[in-house]
């Protein structure tokens, strides 16, 4: 067994980690469901790695259970974060078009084959709202300490993963091939690096909440 | 194959990496773009909060320069034609065959008048306020209203004022127009001037047994006004506090610094 293919597993159980240390659970934070989103992904990377390269069996079908719960839970993420009501809207056009082409993918590629092509489209929304985001964040008060906030960090984790998987997503078939002839899978190192940063822009964004909490208190 | 399966491969690579350096160059614009911008606020908002300083400043000296033009009226024309109204009180007086008590209560009335005004005057006048640290100025204020019989003011401290000359000027205006309310608006019998000091703060009260203020009374009038924004030139703060049995505490506290020398 490759520990390569351990490191992305590794660095989600990290995360997960320190989002129990670091989030806090008092009622009414909403930054708690992080945490049971990163079990989840810990419990999807080490199921769908287990499948893999342990019992050689084919994982897709894995990640396309995962995938509605991923697109929910960033999609829920940036409702909570969103400034105006434009962009929630924005939020719900872009619910619903992954629902019909997740619907649409899984249909024609049928559900062992992974519904790249939604991810991919999904990317873009989220591109776009994260680009929103910062635009709004731009004109915001000046007052305002949004660089402490938490919010703005984990909008950054979002875009870097994004924006950064575009390539990965695009050439999405190719790679698939090429994973199976190389020793360390060029879009699974991608991935690993792209995980590093949204993990840790996030988890920077948790001490900024956590601070904040304190000083509230 | 192998050839295009590299190509691939490295074209994936490239506009990663591209992609990567572009999420990461708009980020750090963001986050210098956003800490610049707050720099910069915070820079206005010092600037305005000096301009506002300068401003006050500005008008309190005024205001000083205009109490002094009334002290030297009230000293060499008031006083002067009391004076005046005085003697020829006591010129009919002498020339009258008997002896006329009105004309002798209004001659003390107007010796009284030019001994108050001429306290008043004092009072007014910077230069003769600067001749006296601010215990003595009070003490003296103290007496004055003291000798109407009307007010009992009492005078407590412990502390050295570590202010200058023109800072403790302004505070002595804030207890004069805090003592002046209380005779004034409060109709009250008993004041007294406590001045305290710590290692912070220098804390003034000014306590009265008047009327007190109805519950939920915020404090306006331009007397009032004026004692706000002379704290505010002291970096200090005021307050209005109504006594648990009656009457009202007037709350200084002023940051104490060291006198700064030019």
């Amino acid at each position: 067994m490759n520990l390569f293919y351990w490191l992305n597993p590794i660095v989600e159980l990290i995360a997960f980690a320190l989002s129990l240390f670091l989030i806090t659970r008092k009622n009414g934070d909403w930054y708690r469901h992080f945490i049971i989103y990163l079990l989840i992904v810990v419990l999807t990377e080490s199921s769908a790695n287990t499948l893999y390269h342990v019992w050689g069996q084919k994982n897709h079908w894995v990640y396309n259970i995962y995938l509605p719960v991923q697109i929910g839970f960033v999609s829920w993420v940036a409702y909570k974060i969103s400034m105006h009501l434009n962009t929630r809207n924005y939020i719900l056009l872009m619910v619903i078009t992954f629902m019909v082409m997740y619907c649409m993918e899984i249909s024609i590629r049928g559900f062992l084959n992974y519904a790249s092509n939604t991810k991919t489209i999904f990317s873009l929304f989220i591109i776009c709202f994260c680009l929103t985001y910062f635009y709004q964040l731009l004109k915001d008060d000046p007052e305002k300490d949004n660089l402490n906030a938490g919010n703005i960090w984990v909008i950054a984790g979002l875009f870097i993963f994004y924006f950064g998987s575009t390539a990965a997503n695009l050439f999405f078939d190719y790679l698939v091939e090429l994973n199976k002839t190389q020793v360390r899978p060029i879009r699974y190192t991608i991935f690993l690096i792209l995980n590093l940063l949204l993990y840790g822009s996030w988890t920077y964004g948790f001490i900024c909440r956590q601070r904040q909490t304190i000083f509230k208190e | 194959m192998q050839t295009a399966a590299d190509n691939i491969q490295g074209i994936v690579i490239l506009i990663t990496a591209i992609f990567l350096a572009s999420a990461v160059f708009m980020l750090l614009f963001i986050v210098l773009f956003i800490q610049r911008r707050k720099k910069h606020a915070k820079e206005k908002d010092m600037m305005q909060r000096d301009f506002d300083q300068q401003l006050l400043q500005s008008q309190m000296e005024t205001r000083e320069a205009t109490f002094e033009a009334l002290g030297k009226e009230l000293h060499d024309n008031v006083c002067q034609l009391l004076n005046s109204a005085r003697l020829l009180i006591g010129v009919n007086q002498r020339t009258s065959l008997k002896d006329n008590e009105t004309l002798t209560l209004a001659g003390d009335t107007i010796g009284t008048a030019i001994h108050e005004i001429r306290n008043l005057a004092r009072t007014l006048n910077k230069e003769w306020l600067q001749q006296f640290n601010l215990f003595e100025n009070l003490a003296m204020e103290a007496k004055r209203i003291n000798t109407t019989g009307q007010v009992t003011v009492e005078l407590q401290h412990t502390a050295i004022i570590p202010f200058e000359t023109e800072k403790q000027l302004l505070l002595f205006r804030i207890i004069q127009e805090a003592v002046q309310n209380a005779v004034k608006h409060a109709n009250a019998r008993k004041i007294c001037i406590a001045i305290t000091e710590d290692e912070h703060d220098l804390t003034i009260l000014i306590t009265d047994d008047g009327i007190g203020m109805s519950p939920g009374t915020t404090v306006k009038g331009m007397g009032s006004m004026n004692m706000q924004q002379r704290v505010n030139l002291l970096e200090g703060n005021i307050r209005w506090l109504n006594n648990k049995e009656s009457g009202t505490t007037v709350e200084i506290r002023l940051p104490i610094k060291p006198i700064q020398h030019d």
